[in-house]
């Protein structure tokens, strides 16, 4: 009977050792991902929206698109992009303030708690009422996903990027490829001084 | 000599008187004789070999399963599904319908892909009604499939180009946001830290 429970038990140990490699696999993949969809209750409420969503298949068909022969901006989204798993995006304008609310937030911060997530950037305005945040995925050294959440009065933006992403490079973007620079946060600034 | 030969005979066939001595040996060397037997393997044999064919139908069973749920969350979210029909009338002109389903978790891509259908079934229909068919025999009805299917891959590779255009603008778009936002809040710990 001692023996019976012995092999079975080695049997399990044996399968689950053959499968962790895979699991680990499996995990990787999903951890980075966010939930968006609580979000979308929002497009009700929202003046303008922005809804991007990458899957991996979907950056390889972008990535045919882009040439590194026609441009050094193509290039460099290319090489961004390269072994990313997929890019999400929602932005949600609205007309009033307090359209959305804290708790909408609070559970993607919720999600941004487990483990592998860490916090670079967190910086509150009282004035503006300006909030940005910027977390990575880490494992060892390598950037497993991005989670950026910036919010103001009127606006609320995600974006969730699974896969080494490099931030200086994406960082470096603005500006190229006609991605605009700051210039027009600068505007933005202006109206609400004058 | 008649004792010697009944000796023999008994030896050979056991037909002879018989003999106390080659009797005696008959005793001895009878136990190896041959006898048939069902073959026999322990209770304990047969359990060690059942388990080793379960541990390896088990393991293998695992893997498979894993690597094919891997699969299909590679997979998962970009099923397309390509349905073309093709319908030739009796009539000289042809009528070809096409549908091109994809699925994808954003709907923008996919009313996109929609409106890309409709202008990709116009295209369909007009290279169809340019064939001149006055006379329909089997050989053109072979001609004409072989035409549909040329313009099916064509429809494809129009199809995936501009999925191609059009995932490349969204990727620019999701990057313009992310590389603005990140550069705020780069800017905002910056002047913080200044101040």
């Amino acid at each position: 009977m001692k023996r019976k429970t012995f092999n079975m038990l080695r049997s399990l140990l044996l399968i689950y050792l053959l499968t962790l490699p895979f699991t680990s696999l499996v995990v990787y993949g999903q951890d980075a991902k966010l939930q968006l969809g609580k979000l979308n209750d929002l497009e009700s409420k929202a003046s303008e929206v922005v809804d991007v969503t990458l899957d991996g298949k979907t950056l390889q068909m972008a990535s045919k698109f882009l040439s590194k022969k026609r441009s050094a901006d193509e290039a460099k989204v290319k090489d961004l992009i390269n072994g990313l798993k997929g890019i999400y995006v929602k932005s949600y304008e609205f007309d009033k303030d307090g359209q959305y609310s804290l708790a909408d937030v609070e559970t993607l911060r919720t999600q941004l708690k487990s483990p592998g997530w860490q916090r670079l950037v967190g910086v509150h305005s009282k004035k503006d009422g300006e909030t940005a945040e910027v977390y990575i995925m880490t494992s060892g050294d390598n950037v497993l996903g991005l989670a950026i959440i910036a919010s103001e009065p009127k606006e609320l933006t995600i974006v969730n990027i699974v896969g080494p992403i490099d931030i200086d490079k994406l960082s470096d973007l603005e500006g190229n490829f006609g991605i605009p620079s700051l210039g027009f946060e600068k505007e933005k600034n202006q109206e609400r001084n004058k | 000599m008649k004792h010697n030969n009944n000796n023999e005979d008994y030896l050979w066939d056991g037909s002879g008187k018989p003999d106390k001595e080659v009797q005696h040996l008959e005793k001895l060397l009878g136990q190896f004789k041959y006898e048939k037997k069902e073959l026999q393997i322990k209770e304990s044999q047969k359990r060690v070999v059942w388990s080793v064919y379960t541990r390896f139908a088990l393991v293998a069973a695992t893997i498979l399963i894993t690597l094919s749920g891997l699969w299909l969350l590679a997979n998962k979210s970009n099923i397309a599904v390509l349905d073309t029909k093709i319908q030739i009338a009796n009539k000289p002109n042809i009528k070809a319908t096409s549908e091109v389903k994809s699925v994808h978790n954003d709907n923008q891509v996919q009313s996109n892909q929609n409106n890309q259908t409709a202008k990709n079934l116009t295209i369909v229909d007009n290279s169809i009604n340019n064939v001149e068919m006055p006379a329909l025999k089997i050989k053109d009805h072979q001609k004409i499939h072989h035409n549909s299917i040329k313009v099916k891959q064509v429809e494809v590779a129009i199809n995936s180009e501009d999925e191609s255009k059009e995932a490349a603008k969204q990727l620019l778009l999701a990057l313009q946001i992310a590389s603005t936002k990140l550069n705020i809040a780069q800017k905002r710990v910056q002047e913080n830290s200044y101040q």
